[in-house]
């Protein structure tokens, strides 16, 4: 009988991550084909099969330089968000929680804009300072979450929610405090709030895609071997306690990680909504709250849901709309329609 | 979230007013003057009335402070912001604030007989500065034309009607000579150009922004086709168009930074070196009576090896 439900799991396991995987291959040929420059899919194939002889060199300078770079940011941030809205929804055992509720991405914003608007953020400098600085700043916003949550030597989910919370609501005094003495860099911090993912890298600065995707990749993988334990935890502290897990250790393990994950996504492409709230949500239709399955198949989703919405973005418009305005007009009415034929256990 | 999402609209409703984008407000030039006083209708399509021209100043856009200037009015400004920094001796006037968030104390303490604003305030601030007996005039042109207008408008409200005309007639002059020289150059042959008015989105003028129609003025041929007077561009297009001059009209990046950016190293004005961050901004976003050195300042980045304007300008 264990056998038989275990052959069911991972038949599970491969149809649903194996399909996602193929809807992420395919969502990003699509995306890599179309743009406001007009090029077709059969300029992508030539690009890569590598008869440039055919193809005018731009557009291949636009299918690789261009939108390859973006469509892994979207890959990368999609992942990243929506495992870490996962790891919260389990953590904080809220289906509300979503990555930027602990304070984490306030504090990535208030890094960011401070740089703004203080000059430092020109040239290819300040390419590399906003998002350090702002990477550093999300943690710095967990940190003091975490430092306020702890009463007594101990941190509860409720208090730690509420001490998110409070730490967000600062922190987003603090952005509009420098939003209010700023001036042309006004609209800079507006598109990092709105989140958009036309992120300018130049020959100096691609690196930092690389280890956004390299911590992202990492904590998915670092979450994956918790999984078991993370199932666990989403049963309730109690149970968990009873199954021999230390929660304090563990919670400040994923707290951890999920902000190296976010802070990773935030600093370079600002402040994308709705995806880390309910992409988990979709998944968890699709793979079951199984954490095992889960963990991928939110990253997967994720990726694919970032880079048909940043299509749109690139696209429907004449003129650019920022990511972050797609994902929250598709995403709300989405997550309604969520909550209306929701089922015990699922949302 | 949810403050986080009202601080967006918020900043987004900003931007659509501060950006130099704007709403395209007819700069309504309707006004006259006869005994009874002045009565002009402003960029947000009041009617304003004057007993007698403005004696006291105050202008809350550097390229209103600029114009006052240019047609001798200077010494009645009392007030401006703190971005003002031409001509020099603006330097010793007393600073109000920004455009966006200036201090209404400073500005009703100044006792001004008239106020410009560029219409980015709200118009609550406005309203409520109107109950305080400040009489509140906008400017805000989006075209040259109605740059034209706009000039006429201020020089009518301090009473410096005649210079207005004659520096709008300086100003056409200046552009109609540089017209003459670049119809020499076919139309063909008129250099594709990129103006970049800030990086992180992309930000550019259209051919219907005074600043497009400098670029166009000064013979370039502008790759941005923009349904609004400014707004992003895409990067992509940008390489597709294959600008061969770019102008860096923004602090935020130096020329040799510019060719680094991930797929712009093919661009022609790259290849060949023409891209330029040495224009004075000032001279070609404000909408002031160095609009026609700036366009002189873009033809020769457009066309170095064609005669220079400014030798010309002499005879």
């Amino acid at each position: 009988m264990i056998y038989e439900y275990q052959k069911k799991f991972y038949r599970r396991w491969a149809t649903v991550n194996l399909s996602l995987l193929i809807a992420v291959i395919a969502g990003a040929f699509l995306a890599l084909s179309i743009g406001p420059s007009r090029t077709s899919l059969i300029d992508v194939l030539g690009v890569f099969l590598g008869e440039r002889t055919t193809t005018p060199e731009w557009v291949s300078n636009v299918i690789l330089r261009i939108r390859l770079p973006r469509i892994i940011l979207a890959i990368v941030a999609g992942a990243s968000l929506s495992v870490s809205g996962v790891v919260f929804q389990a953590v904080l055992g809220n289906p509300l929680a979503d990555p930027y509720i602990l304070g984490v991405s306030s504090g990535a914003v208030a890094g960011a804009a401070l740089v703004t608007v203080f000059g430092i953020g020109k040239g290819t400098f300040g390419q590399l300072v906003i998002p350090t600085v702002s990477f550093v700043g999300s943690l710095l916003a967990m940190i003091l979450v975490y430092i306020v949550a702890r009463i007594g030597g101990r941190v509860r989910s409720q208090t730690l929610l509420l001490a998110g919370v409070i730490v967000n609501f600062f922190l987003g005094a603090v952005i509009m405090l420098l939003m209010s003495i700023s001036n042309r860099e006004l609209h800079e911090i507006v598109y990092l709030l709105m989140g958009n993912l036309g992120y300018v890298f130049s020959e100096r600065t691609i690196w930092m895609l690389w280890i956004a995707g390299g911590l992202t990749l990492l904590g998915a993988i670092l979450l994956l071997w918790r999984s078991r334990e993370l199932n666990a935890l989403s049963l309730g502290e109690e149970s968990a306690t009873q199954l021999g897990i230390d929660i304090q250790r563990f919670r400040l393990f994923l707290l951890f990680i999920v902000s190296l994950m976010i802070g990773a996504a935030v600093s370079l492409c600002g402040l994308i909504g709705f995806v880390g709230l309910i992409v988990p949500h979709a998944t968890r239709m699709l793979s079951g709250p199984d954490h095992r399955t889960l963990i991928p198949a939110a990253a997967l989703s994720g990726a694919v849901f970032l880079i048909l919405a940043d299509t749109l973005a690139r696209t429907v418009a004449p003129i650019e709309i920022p990511v972050g305005v797609v994902t929250a007009i598709v995403g709300g009415p989405f997550f309604i329609y969520l909550l209306r034929t929701r089922r015990p256990g699922y949302i | 979230m949810s403050s986080i999402i009202a601080s967006v609209l918020a900043g987004l409703c900003i931007i659509l007013s501060t950006s130099l984008s704007g709403c395209s407000k007819d700069d309504g030039s309707g006004s006259s003057t006869s005994n009874a006083g002045i009565s002009l209708n402003d960029a947000l399509g009041r009617e304003v009335l004057f007993e007698r021209p403005a004696e006291r100043v105050v202008s809350l856009s550097p390229a209103v402070t600029e114009i006052l200037y240019a047609i001798g009015a200077g010494d009645k400004v009392v007030g401006v912001t703190i971005y003002d920094n031409f001509p020099p001796e603006v330097k010793g006037k007393e600073k109000v604030g920004d455009f966006s968030n200036p201090s209404m104390e400073r500005i009703i303490s100044l006792r001004p007989d008239v106020v410009f604003i560029s219409p980015t305030q709200k118009t609550e601030r406005l309203a409520r500065a109107e109950t305080l007996g400040l009489k509140i005039v906008a400017v805000h042109p989006v075209n040259l034309p109605e740059v034209y207008e706009a000039i006429k408008l201020i020089g009518k409200v301090v009473g410096e009607e005649q210079r207005s005309v004659l520096l709008v007639k300086k100003m056409m002059g200046e552009f109609s000579q540089l017209k003459r020289l670049v119809s020499q150059i076919p139309r063909g042959k008129r250099r594709r150009v990129y103006i970049e008015l800030s990086q992180d989105p992309f930000w550019t003028a259209g051919k219907s922004s005074f600043v497009g129609q400098l670029v166009e003025v000064a013979g370039g041929d502008n790759i941005a086709d923009l349904p609004l007077p400014y707004g992003t561009i895409n990067p992509e297009v940008i390489i597709q168009k294959d600008p061969e001059v770019i102008i860096i009209a923004h602090p935020g990046i130096k020329r040799d930074e510019v060719g680094r950016r991930l797929g712009w190293a093919r661009i022609t004005a790259i290849q060949t070196g023409r891209v330029y961050d040495d224009i004075d901004v000032d001279m070609i976003i404000r909408y002031g009576p160095r609009l026609g050195q700036g366009a002189r300042d873009l033809f020769k980045r457009f066309y170095p090896e064609i005669v220079n304007p400014d030798s010309e300008n002499t005879e």
